[in-house]
């Protein structure tokens, strides 16, 4: 588990003010679990991220978890790099040349056949899928999505969606996920924490009681209805600006 | 692939008509003039020139100091590559300060070359190649502050040591436009030897121009430009087959 406390981020713009970008926020990543925090575009959730992947310092506050934990991000535009094929993008970084584990994971996300690939002019969800590929060779404890599916196709996102569920029965991967539409997050998650913006901060937290085994028929279940009815009532409790870009 | 095609076809069939008009016009109807040569003129000039001229020993000057210069230019970037961009993310601010020297003239530097070292086929070479080289080299460094931030993220993730994320991100990030850039950097080293040239005059492209000036020999101003259009247009060519050899992947 990693547990974030009171993490607060600010910086100077350039007039010299302070801009608080996160304020005070705390949550529990528990493994084995998928978690969501949903909030408005410019909210700070890549902030947020980057600092739990430690690629980013936090102004206050601190993060508890094991030394060794591997936590790997994968940003917005998932960045597989344009002069490196399938295959090397997901071998990057890795200490071993060419682990035996690597094909069952090509296979698992969907990629095999395309090993010699470049993954320039393809879509979205191939490159997320190499993303996702090379996130899972490195075994990590962790795995940070930050909007994923910002410019998935339907079809595309819900393959995706149901790729990563599939991620996390199979190979018991944990995922963090930071993401503005309520629906995706719901199909996903085992916790949903709400965020406003100006500054960032955690409003509610609520555990998503859906079975485990999920396809698109649990987006028709009065559970799910009722869920999303419930997270959208808790973010119409806040000023209406903050909501600007939340869909659902 | 189709639009390729039909503008090649569409210049071929451009210069023919082209060289069509200027042989009935210049040829047949016009009397001689002092402003474009006859055709027939042009052909014997071309005859004459590799004997007058000695342009055979020019070609094996002016054209191996060129793209030799660009060669080394292009290994020196490749080998120091690493140590080039390490030096520009730790002293972002300082190392580019040596870029005031892009507002230094080089017909400046080119006459003062010719000062100190006049007829020096080594300073000449050394000359190209210190200029290809900066250029090379400025255009590196512009490169290097567009480089996807989000590779950068994804990289320093993946634990990839500072050397490797230098190597295979930040280098390969800049390469494409790089090795584009060698394409303008050939056609302004082609205008800058021959200026050099010109001002020694004693070796050269360069040194034809000149003597042709001085004995008002026009044909063989023609002669030679259309042979150092061909030997551009050639040069030109194989860079961009070089290029896409070097680029195998398309860029963002």
């Amino acid at each position: 588990m990693i547990e974030v406390k009171n993490i607060s981020k600010e910086y100077k713009d350039i007039n010299g003010f302070k801009n608080v970008v996160l304020k005070s926020i705390s949550l529990n990543i528990s493994s084995v679990k998928i978690t969501s925090i949903i909030a408005p575009s410019g909210s700070g959730k890549s902030t947020l991220l980057k600092i739990i992947s430690g690629l980013e310092h936090a102004t206050h506050g601190e993060m508890i978890k094991n030394e060794n934990r591997k936590i790997i991000y994968i940003p917005s535009q998932p960045s597989s790099f344009p002069w490196l094929n399938v295959e090397e993008n997901i071998l990057l970084g890795l200490l071993k040349k060419n682990p035996p584990e690597i094909k069952s994971i090509i296979k698992f996300v969907g990629l095999e056949g395309y090993e010699s690939f470049y993954p320039n002019n393809k879509s979205y969800g191939f490159r997320f899928r190499i993303a996702l590929a090379r996130s899972l060779a490195h075994q990590p404890d962790v795995i940070l999505l930050d909007e994923p599916f910002n410019q998935m196709d339907i079809k595309t996102k819900q393959e995706i969606l149901l790729l990563i569920r599939d991620a996390h029965k199979t190979l018991k991967t944990t995922f963090l996920l930071a993401n503005t539409n309520i629906t995706e997050a719901l199909f996903l998650s085992d916790d949903i924490y709400l965020m406003k913006k100006n500054p960032g901060e955690i409003i509610s937290q609520h555990v998503v009681d859906l079975p485990k085994e999920r396809n698109e028929l649990v987006y028709d279940s009065e559970k799910f209805i009722q869920l999303r009815s419930q997270i959208e009532k808790s973010f119409k409790k806040i000023d209406s600006q903050k909501l600007f870009s939340l869909s659902v | 692939m189709k639009e390729k095609k039909i503008l090649v076809r569409n210049n071929i069939i451009l210069s023919i008509t082209l060289l069509f008009v200027y042989i009935v016009l210049f040829e047949f109807i016009l009397p001689v003039n002092r402003i474009i040569p006859k055709p027939s003129m042009l052909y014997e000039s071309f005859l004459h020139i590799w004997s007058d001229y000695k342009l055979i020993y020019v070609f094996t000057t002016t054209i191996p100091i060129l793209y030799s210069a660009i060669i080394f230019s292009a290994l020196f970037l490749y080998a120091g590559a690493k140590y080039y961009i390490k030096l520009f993310i730790e002293m972002h601010y300082s190392i580019l300060s040596f870029r005031i020297f892009r507002f230094v003239p080089v017909f400046f530097v080119v006459v003062l070359i010719n000062f100190w070292l006049p007829n020096n086929l080594f300073a000449e070479l050394l000359f190209a190649f210190l200029l290809a080289a900066f250029l090379a080299i400025n255009k590196l460094f512009n490169e290097l502050k567009k480089v996807n931030e989000e590779y950068l993220l994804v990289a320093r993730n993946l634990d990839l040591s500072k050397s490797d994320i230098y190597k295979n991100v930040n280098w390969k990030s800049s390469l494409p436009t790089l090795a584009k850039y060698y394409e303008q950097i050939h056609l302004s080293l082609w205008t800058l030897i021959l200026i050099y040239e010109f001002i020694d005059n004693s070796h050269g492209l360069g040194h034809i121009f000149r003597t042709a000036l001085d004995y008002k020999d026009y044909t063989t101003l023609y002669v030679v430009a259309i042979l150092l259009s061909l030997l551009i247009w050639l040069g030109d060519s194989v860079i961009k087959i070089v290029n896409k050899k070097i680029i195998y992947w398309s860029p963002e």
